[in-house]
C-alpha cells in the first residue's frame, strides 16, 4: 500500500520540495512522517482497506443468511465474523476515516503549517496497523489450530459470554486498548491544534464548523474510550487474575459490564457522527452556492449532542431490567437528543434554500446522507420508547436503524469528504461519471439491503443469528442481494480513488464554485508545509 | 441532466422509506412478507403494537414533511432553472424566527407529550409484576436451552430444540416450525397474570416472545421479572434475544396458552411423568438400560458440543474420545465425589466454561445413564456404570 | 528525525502573523495543554476500573 501512495505523492509534490535532501522516500518516508498531509493520507488509506476487509466478512455472513440452513460455516466461526466485522468498521474504517479528514483538512482551515503535536501524530496512526492485526490474526492462529478464532461474543463483548471465551477476546482487549490509545493521542492533538494554532483573527466563533464537530469529538474521545479501556481491562482480570468484577457468585454484576461499556458506547456513536455532521454544512454551502444557515446554532448543538450523549447509555439495555425512575429517565434524555440534531437537520436544508444548487457527486452523498440519516434518527427516536422497545431490542430494527445510523450517515458522510476534498488533496478532478454511478448504486442497494430487516426486526427475528425460521426467508434473501451489490460497488469508489491520486484533469485552487474558507485558498495540492504565509483573519 | 439525477436520488431514497413507514399501518400480516409485529395476545403486546403504529404515523409525517420541503428546494432553487443564491445565514425578522422555532416547539411536543406519556403509561404498566399476580413462572436460561419451573406445582424440566439437526445441515426438508419447536413447551392458562422470573446458569439469556410483547434478560446471579396475561389460546414461539454463544439461534422458546381446566390437568400429568422419571432412580438399571438411555440424552444434550462421535470442538469442546477425565475413577472408595472427575465434571460443569452443572437440569436417572455411556464409547471402555441411586445419594 | 526540524516561521514580522516569542508560547501552551489532557484521561480510567458498586 504504501509503495503505491508514496510514488503517486512523490510526483505530485515533486514541484514544491523546496528543502533539498531534506525527505527520505520510500517506506521510511511514511514511517517517519510528521507531516499532517501525509499522515492523513496514510490514516484514509488505512481506513479504505479495512473497510474492504470488514466488508468482505459481512459478506460471507450474509451469504451464509441468504437461505435458511446452514450452508457455508458453523455458528461459532458465524458468531466470530459479525463481532469483528463490526470492530473493524467502527475502529478501523471509520474512525481512521475522520481522522484522516481531521490531519488533513484541520491545519488548512485554521491556517495553521502543521498539526500541534507532528510526532504523536505519527505515532496515532501507526499504532493502527498492528492493532487490526491483533484484532484479525487469531482467525489465521485458528487455522493453524491455536486457539478457536476470534472473538465471538460481538462487538460489545458482554460478560459473562466474553469470560467464558477464547483467546480471541484476549486479542480483541488489547487491539482495543492500542486502538484507543491511538484515539487519545489523536484527540489531544486535535484539541490542542484548534486551541492553540489558529490564524491570528480567528476567533472560536470563526472557527469552521468541521472543526468545531471535531473539537467535540475529540474531548468525547478522551471523556469515554477510558472508561471502555477500563472495562475490558477488568474482562481481562476476571478472565486470567481470578477478580469477580462481572460474576455474581464473586460479588459481581454481570450488568455492570452493559453499563462500563456503553458509557463509551453511546458518545461513541457521536464519535463517529460529529465529524460528519461537522462536514456537511461545508459540502451543502458550497453547491448551493449560499452561505452556512445557523452557524452558532449548530455550534451549540454540537455541544449540547455532546453533553447529552454522556448521559443516556443505558438505552442500549432496556431488557436487562432496571427500576421505573431509571427507565423513564434514560427514555426522556434519550429522546431529547432529537431536539439538537433536529436544529441540525433544519440548518441543513435551510442552507440551500434559497440557494443555486448544483448536483456534483459530493452533493449527490450529501444529499442522500440527509434523507437516509434522516430515517436513522427517527427510527432512533422510536427505539428509545422503552415499552415498545420490548419488541425491537436485539432483532434486526435495531440493526437497521444503526446501519441507517452508520452506513448512510457516518460511511456515506465519509464518502462525502473524499469526493469533497480529493480534488484539493491531489490536484486532480476525479470521473464525475463513475463518481454518480457510485452514488446510485450504493444507495439503491444500500436500501435494499437494509430497508427489509427493519420488517424482519418487526416479524421477530433476532439479531445474531446464523440461521432463521422459514417466516424469515424472503426478506433476508433480498437483503443479501443487495449486500453484494453494496459491496461490490465500493470497487468503483475505490478505482475512482486511485485514478484520481494518479492523475486527471488539473484541480484549481478553489476547486468547486462556491467554496467557502481558507484551505480553498491553497493550491491544490497545498505545498509541503501548508500556510508557509500564515494567513491573517480579518 | 444533473437535476434529473439528483431527484432521482432522492426519491429512489424518499420513496421506498415513505412506502415502508406508511406500510406500517396495521396491515394482515402476509405469511412471508409481514410488515409489522405478529398479532398481539396480551395486554401489553397489544400496548405496544398501538404505540408502535402511533409513532410510525408520527415519524412518516416528520418524513414526509420534511422531505417535501427539502425535494421542492432541489427542484425550484436550482442553478440550472437559474435560481440566484440568496444571501441570508440566520433568521431575520420575526416571521423567520417563528420559522425556526415553531418546528422545534413541535418536535418538543411530539416527543414528550405525544409520544412520552403514552409511553409512560405503558412502561409502569409493563413493569408492574407483582399485583395480582396469579401464577409464578421461573425461567432459567442456559446454554443452549431454557428451563421451567412452576414453583407452586413442583414442576421443573428443559425445553431443547427438537428441529433435527439433519434440517439445519440441509440434508432433510425443513419443517413449518423450523428451529422454533421444542421437546417440553411452557403451558400455561389463558387470562391469569402470569409473573415470569428470570435468571441463567452461566451467561446472559433473553427471553422473548414477540405475541406476548414481552422480552426481558435472563442474568446468571440475578434474578429479573416481567409478566403476562395471555388472551387467546394458541401457540406462541420465540428466541432467545442475547448472544450467548454458539447456539444461540437454536435455543427458541415455545408457549402453548390453554384454557384452565386443561392447563391444570396438564400440570397432574407433568408432575405424574416427572415422579416416574424420579422413581426409576431408585430401581437397579441393567447395562443395556443404562447405554440405550446414555445414548439418547447424549444425543440431546452433549453432543452439540462434544459432537456425535465424541471428538469434540477442541479447544473449546474437549472431545471425550480418549478423555483422561472420563478415563478416571468414578467415584472415591466411599462412593464420595472425586474433584474433576467424569462425574464431578457432569454434575457440576466448569467454572468460566460453557460446561454447565448438568445435575440442575437431567434427573438421576438420565445423569447415570448418560456417564454410563460416555465411559463406554467412542472407543472408551472403563467397563464400568454408575446407578442413579449413587448419583442420588451424591446431590 | 530529519523530517521536522522546525523551521522559523518564514514571515514573523508581518503583521498580524505569530511572532518568534509568540510562537514559543503557543508550542509551550500545547505541550502542557497535551500533558493535561493525557493525566485527565488516565484517571478516568483508573477511575473507571477502581469503581466500586
Amino acid at each position: 500500500m504504501s509503495n503505491a501512495t508514496s510514488a503517486d505523492h512523490g510526483s505530485s509534490h515533486a514541484g514544491h520540495h523546496t528543502h533539498g535532501g531534506h525527505y527520505q522516500g520510500g517506506v521510511l518516508r511514511w514511517l517517519t512522517t510528521t507531516n499532517h498531509k501525509d499522515i492523513g493520507t496514510m490514516y484514509l488509506t488505512f481506513a479504505l482497506i479495512m473497510f474492504f476487509v470488514g466488508g468482505a466478512m459481512i459478506l460471507a455472513v450474509r451469504a451464509e443468511l441468504f437461505q435458511p440452513g446452514l450452508q457455508l460455516m458453523q455458528p461459532e466461526f458465524f458468531n466470530q465474523l459479525i463481532g469483528v466485522h463490526a470492530l473493524v468498521m467502527i475502529f478501523a474504517a471509520l474512525m481512521p476515516a475522520a481522522t484522516g479528514f481531521a490531519n488533513w483538512q484541520i491545519p488548512l482551515m485554521i491556517g495553521a503549517p502543521d498539526m500541534a503535536l507532528p510526532r504523536i501524530n505519527n505515532w496515532g496512526f501507526w499504532l493502527l496497523p498492528p492493532a487490526a492485526l491483533l484484532l484479525t490474526l487469531p482467525f489465521f492462529l485458528a487455522l493453524f489450530g491455536i486457539g478457536d478464532g476470534a472473538v465471538a461474543t460481538g462487538w460489545t463483548l458482554y460478560a459473562p459470554l466474553s469470560v467464558q471465551g477464547g483467546i480471541g477476546v484476549d486479542f480483541a482487549i488489547f487491539a482495543i486498548h492500542i486502538l484507543g490509545v491511538s484515539s487519545i493521542l489523536g484527540s489531544i492533538n486535535i484539541i490542542v491544534t484548534i486551541f492553540n494554532l489558529r490564524a491570528p483573527g480567528m476567533t472560536m466563533m470563526k472557527l469552521p464548523l468541521f472543526a468545531w464537530g471535531w473539537l467535540i469529538t475529540a474531548f468525547l474521545l478522551i471523556a469515554t474510550i477510558p472508561v471502555l479501556a477500563g472495562a475490558v481491562t477488568m474482562l481481562l482480570t476476571d478472565r486470567h487474575f481470578g477478580t469477580h468484577f462481572f460474576n455474581a457468585a464473586g460479588g459481581g454484576d454481570p450488568i455492570l459490564f452493559q453499563h462500563l461499556f456503553w458509557f463509551f458506547g453511546h458518545p461513541e456513536v457521536y464519535i463517529l457522527l460529529l465529524p460528519v455532521w461537522g462536514l456537511m454544512p461545508h459540502v451543502v454551502s458550497t453547491f448551493s452556492r449560499k452561505p452556512i444557515y445557523g452557524y452558532k446554532a449548530q455550534v451549540y448543538s454540537f455541544i449540547a449532542i455532546g453533553l447529552l450523549s454522556v448521559v443516556v447509555w443505558a438505552h442500549h439495555f432496556f431488557t436487562a431490567g432496571m427500576p421505573v425512575p431509571a427507565l423513564l429517565y434514560f427514555m426522556y434524555s434519550t429522546m431529547s437528543i432529537s431536539l439538537p440534531l433536529a436544529v441540525l437537520f433544519f440548518c441543513w436544508i435551510a442552507t440551500m434554500w434559497r440557494g443555486s444548487m448544483t448536483f456534483e457527486t459530493p452533493m449527490l452523498f450529501a444529499l442522500g446522507f440527509i434523507v437516509l440519516f434522516g430515517i436513522a434518527g427517527l427510527t432512533g427516536l422510536v427505539l428509545a420508547d422503552v415499552a415498545a422497545d420490548a419488541q425491537y431490542h436485539h432483532s434486526y430494527f435495531v440493526v437497521a436503524h444503526f446501519h441507517y445510523a452508520l452506513f448512510a450517515g457516518g460511511i456515506m458522510g465519509v464518502m462525502t469528504g473524499v469526493y469533497y476534498w480529493l480534488p484539493k488533496w491531489t490536484g486532480h478532478m476525479f470521473s464525475e461519471k463513475l463518481g454518480k454511478l457510485h452514488f446510485w448504486l450504493t444507495v439503491l442497494s444500500f436500501n435494499l439491503t437494509f430497508m427489509p430487516q427493519f420488517f424482519l426486526g418487526l416479524a421477530g427475528m433476532p439479531r445474531r443469528i446464523p440461521d432463521y425460521a422459514l417466516q424469515f426467508a424472503e426478506f433476508n434473501a433480498i437483503s443479501t442481494v443487495g449486500a453484494f451489490i453494496l459491496g461490490f460497488s465500493q470497487l468503483i469508489f475505490a478505482y475512482n480513488i486511485w485514478r484520481c491520486v494518479r492523475g486527471g484533469e488539473k484541480a484549481s485552487d478553489k476547486v468547486w464554485e462556491g467554496t467557502q474558507g481558507l484551505e480553498w485558498e491553497l493550491a491544490s495540492p497545498p505545498p509541503h508545509h501548508s500556510w508557509e504565509v500564515q494567513p491573517v483573519i480579518k | 441532466m444533473p437535476h434529473r439525477s439528483c431527484l432521482r436520488a432522492v426519491f429512489s431514497a424518499a420513496l421506498p422509506s415513505t412506502a415502508f413507514l406508511a406500510a406500517l399501518l396495521p396491515a394482515p400480516a402476509h405469511a412471508d412478507f409481514s410488515w409489522n409485529f405478529p398479532t398481539p395476545v396480551t395486554p401489553i403486546g397489544r400496548d405496544t403494537l398501538h404505540m408502535h403504529n402511533e409513532f410510525m404515523l408520527i415519524i412518516t409525517a416528520l418524513f414526509v414533511v420534511v422531505f417535501a420541503i427539502m425535494i421542492y428546494s432541489m427542484i425550484k432553487h436550482r442553478k440550472s432553472v437559474g435560481h440566484q443564491p440568496a444571501k441570508f445565514s440566520g433568521p431575520t425578522g420575526t416571521v423567520q424566527w417563528l420559522w425556526a422555532l415553531v418546528p422545534f416547539a413541535i418536535l418538543l411536543f411530539i416527543d414528550f407529550v405525544l409520544m412520552g406519556i403514552p409511553a409512560t403509561h405503558a412502561v409502569i404498566d409493563m413493569e408492574d409484576t407483582r399485583t395480582k399476580a396469579d401464577l409464578v413462572l421461573k425461567v432459567t436460561g442456559m446454554q443452549w436451552k431454557w428451563q421451567y419451573e412452576y414453583p407452586d406445582s413442583g414442576i421443573k424440566y428443559t425445553s431443547t430444540l427438537s428441529t433435527p439437526r439433519e434440517q439445519i445441515a440441509n440434508r432433510e426438508t425443513k419443517g413449518d416450525n423450523y428451529l422454533l419447536e421444542v421437546d417440553n413447551p411452557v403451558v400455561l392458562p389463558v387470562g391469569k397474570k402470569v409473573r415470569i422470573l428470570l435468571t441463567s446458569t452461566d451467561v446472559i439469556h433473553t427471553w422473548w416472545v414477540p405475541q406476548f410483547g414481552v422480552k426481558r434478560d435472563a442474568i446468571p446471579g440475578f434474578l429479573r421479572e416481567t409478566w403476562v396475561r395471555i388472551e387467546e389460546p394458541g401457540i406462541y414461539r420465540g428466541q432467545c434475544a442475547e448472544l450467548c454463544g454458539k447456539d444461540h439461534g437454536f435455543m427458541p422458546v415455545v408457549v402453548h396458552a390453554v384454557p384452565e381446566p386443561e392447563y391444570l390437568a396438564w400440570v397432574d400429568e407433568k408432575k405424574t411423568e416427572l415422579a416416574a422419571a424420579a422413581a426409576g432412580s431408585d430401581k437397579t438399571w441393567s447395562r443395556e438400560e443404562l447405554l440405550a438411555k446414555g445414548k439418547d440424552v447424549y444425543g440431546k444434550q452433549c453432543a452439540v458440543c462434544h459432537q456425535p462421535d465424541g471428538q469434540g470442538l477442541p479447544p473449546a469442546f474437549p472431545p471425550l474420545a480418549g478423555s483422561k477425565i472420563v478415563d478416571s475413577p468414578l467415584l472415591s472408595p466411599d462412593g464420595k465425589l472425586l474433584k474433576d472427575s467424569h462425574v464431578d465434571r457432569v454434575l457440576n460443569g466448569k467454572e468460566g466454561t460453557a460446561m454447565q452443572a448438568f445435575k440442575n437440569t437431567l434427573s438421576d436417572n438420565e445423569l447415570a445413564a448418560v456417564i454410563t455411556f460416555e465411559r463406554n464409547s467412542f472407543g472408551n471402555a472403563r467397563g464400568d456404570q454408575i446407578q442413579p441411586a449413587q448419583i442420588k445419594a451424591l446431590r | 528525525m530529519t523530517t521536522n526540524k522546525r523551521t522559523p516561521q518564514a514571515t514573523p514580522d508581518l503583521p498580524g502573523s505569530f511572532d518568534t516569542e509568540e510562537l514559543a508560547r503557543r508550542r509551550a501552551a500545547s505541550r502542557r495543554l497535551a500533558w493535561a489532557l493525557g493525566a485527565v484521561a488516565l484517571a478516568i480510567y483508573l477511575v473507571g476500573m477502581l469503581f466500586k458498586r
